[in-house]
């Protein structure tokens, strides 16, 4: 006769086992807690809730903590790295260079350079104000072209960097450009024209220090982008220390000067802090910062060139710096 | 898995509502004593009520941590059950001579000079004869039986869950729970036929 099936045996003795101890145990122990234990009981779990409150209100806190460390280890890491990867991709806008800046772009990354532009402004130097002295509104056929481009603007030179701020708050953003490539892109005739100029009005002037340079970017009011090709003619550094700046009269035309700067002081926060109306509440201050800025002014006597503007035609461009 | 009014007992404890402590108490504590008490041959009443009365005071300490998982109850026989192991383990060690001091037997007794009378840590002849009864069990070997295959059996045979509720109750697939069942039953057969001098336990009776 073949023997049961192993399990099925022990299935049954281990049925009959738990029977039988269940049988004793029900005659044996209490059918209830005893009141000591009770009692006992009732403090620990007093002790440990008390009114509604556990005793030491973080355990629970601690304990999930602890079950669910591997997840908020996870979570944290990834946070951080998510973080370190924006941080890296989008260093602050003051920091970058111009260089680093699109030419042209959307209103977005305009913006983005003028407030770069004006950080720079208050960290380091005012730049310097320019107005047209030619009303070099009219294209070579008499027609007129690109509107108030350019009529005044601001520059400034970092290294080997050129930012030109329009009067309407475009940017324009670009580089000095080589010798070589200057005398493509700049007529040396109307260059000699303004050397000229300058020797008859008995203005000194540094040929050598002279530069040339191209920006570009999208014009605010055309929406069009422009390139402007200018020639900076530079003052010895002697001479920065005379006082009183440069005429007007040199380009011929007048310049409106007080009419034009207006609305680029009030354009640029950075200048109007300077000039407008924060300084005219401080006149001390004002003082300070006009004699800085016109120590800057004293620096360049003329640029000239020539401005592209996007399907509008070019014309030619003579700027000084405004007067006192 | 668990009930709406167990939910709410359950919520009711964890705000320290006593009455809510008492009710629990009420509803498991002769339950799980009786499942303790199967767990050994050698478990006597008192042994159960200070198993019964740890496993209490980690139920009251671990309320919080009861994710609603399983019944209330197999938690409470799950906590039992290892409060028993514990328990026993601990009886075991100190028959083995763990935890006692050891006296020489040269030593003299300092207030009358007689030869010290020392108290054998062996069952006396009342216990080996009660021994010797249940030593013809099941339970001798189940004693000898660990880790998860005396889990296993206890959830199964002593707290009488389904596969099913074995399976949540220990985070295995059923059919996983019904395999691992089957080799600790041949496990514990082996251990039985061994503790009964070779014989086959079935020719036992309990």
């Amino acid at each position: 006769m073949p023997l049961p099936e192993p399990n099925k045996e022990m299935e049954d003795l281990l049925r009959a086992y738990a029977k039988k101890r269940r049988e004793q145990g029900r005659q044996e122990l209490p059918s209830e807690l005893g009141a000591a234990s009770r009692r006992m009981l009732h403090e620990e779990a007093r002790r440990a809730f008390g009114n509604g409150r556990r005793e030491g209100g973080g355990v629970a806190a601690w304990r999930w903590l602890a079950s669910q460390w591997p997840r908020l280890a996870l979570g944290g890491g990834l946070a951080a790295l998510l973080i370190l990867v924006v941080a890296r991709s989008a260093p602050p806008v003051a920091t970058r260079t111009p260089a680093a800046m699109p030419v042209s772009g959307t209103a977005a990354q305009m913006l983005s350079s003028r407030s770069s532009f004006q950080a720079n402004l208050r960290g380091k130097s005012l730049g310097q104000q320019f107005v047209q002295v030619n009303n070099g509104m009219q294209s070579r056929n008499g027609a007129s072209v690109g509107g108030n481009v350019l009529a005044t603007f601001q520059m400034e030179r970092q290294g080997q960097n050129v930012l030109v701020i329009d009067g309407d708050g475009s940017v324009y953003r670009g580089r000095v450009l080589e010798p070589e490539a200057a005398k493509k892109g700049v007529a040396p005739k109307d260059q000699s024209i303004v050397y000229d100029k300058l020797s008859e009005a008995g203005e000194d002037f540094d040929k050598t220090a002279n530069y040339s340079f191209e920006v570009s970017g999208r014009n605010n009011g055309l929406q069009q982008n422009v390139v402007f090709i200018g020639n900076v003619l530079q003052m010895p550094q002697a001479a920065t220390t005379a006082a009183g700046a440069p005429s007007g009269a040199a380009g011929g035309g007048g310049a409106p000067v007080a009419s034009e700067q207006q609305p680029v002081e009030g354009q640029l926060a950075g200048r109007g802090r300077a000039y407008g109306a924060g300084a005219s509440r401080n006149p001390g201050l004002s003082n300070q910062i006009q004699a800085g800025a016109r120590q800057q002014v004293q620096q360049v006597l003329r640029i000239t060139g020539k401005v592209q503007v996007e399907g509008g035609g070019g014309f030619e461009i003579e700027a000084q710096p405004p007067g006192p | 898995m668990i009930s709406e009014t167990e939910a709410q007992l359950i919520a009711r404890c964890r705000r320290g509502d006593a009455q809510a402590w008492d009710a629990l108490f009420d509803l498991h504590y002769a339950a799980a004593a009786r499942f303790v008490f199967q767990l050994s041959p050698s478990f006597s009443v008192e042994d159960v009520e200070e198993v019964c009365q740890e496993a209490f005071l980690a139920v009251i300490k671990n309320i919080d941590s009861f994710s609603g998982g399983s019944r209330l109850q197999t938690w409470i026989f799950r906590i039992a059950a290892n409060k028993a192991r514990d328990y026993w383990q601990r009886n075991q060690a100190a028959k083995r001579g763990g935890g006692q001091n050891l006296v020489s037997l040269q030593t003299e007794n300092t207030e009358d000079g007689q030869p010290l009378q020392v108290s054998s840590p062996l069952p006396t002849p009342d216990a080996i004869l009660l021994r010797a009864e249940r030593a013809a069990q099941l339970g001798v070997a189940l004693d000898q039986l660990d880790g998860p295959c005396r889990e296993v059996i206890d959830l199964r045979y002593f707290a009488d869950l389904s596969y099913e509720e074995i399976a949540a109750e220990l985070k295995l697939n059923p059919k996983t729970v019904s395999s691992r069942l089957s080799k600790c039953l041949d496990r514990l057969e082996k251990i039985a036929i061994e503790v009964f001098g070779g014989k086959n336990p079935a020719t036992f009776t309990v």
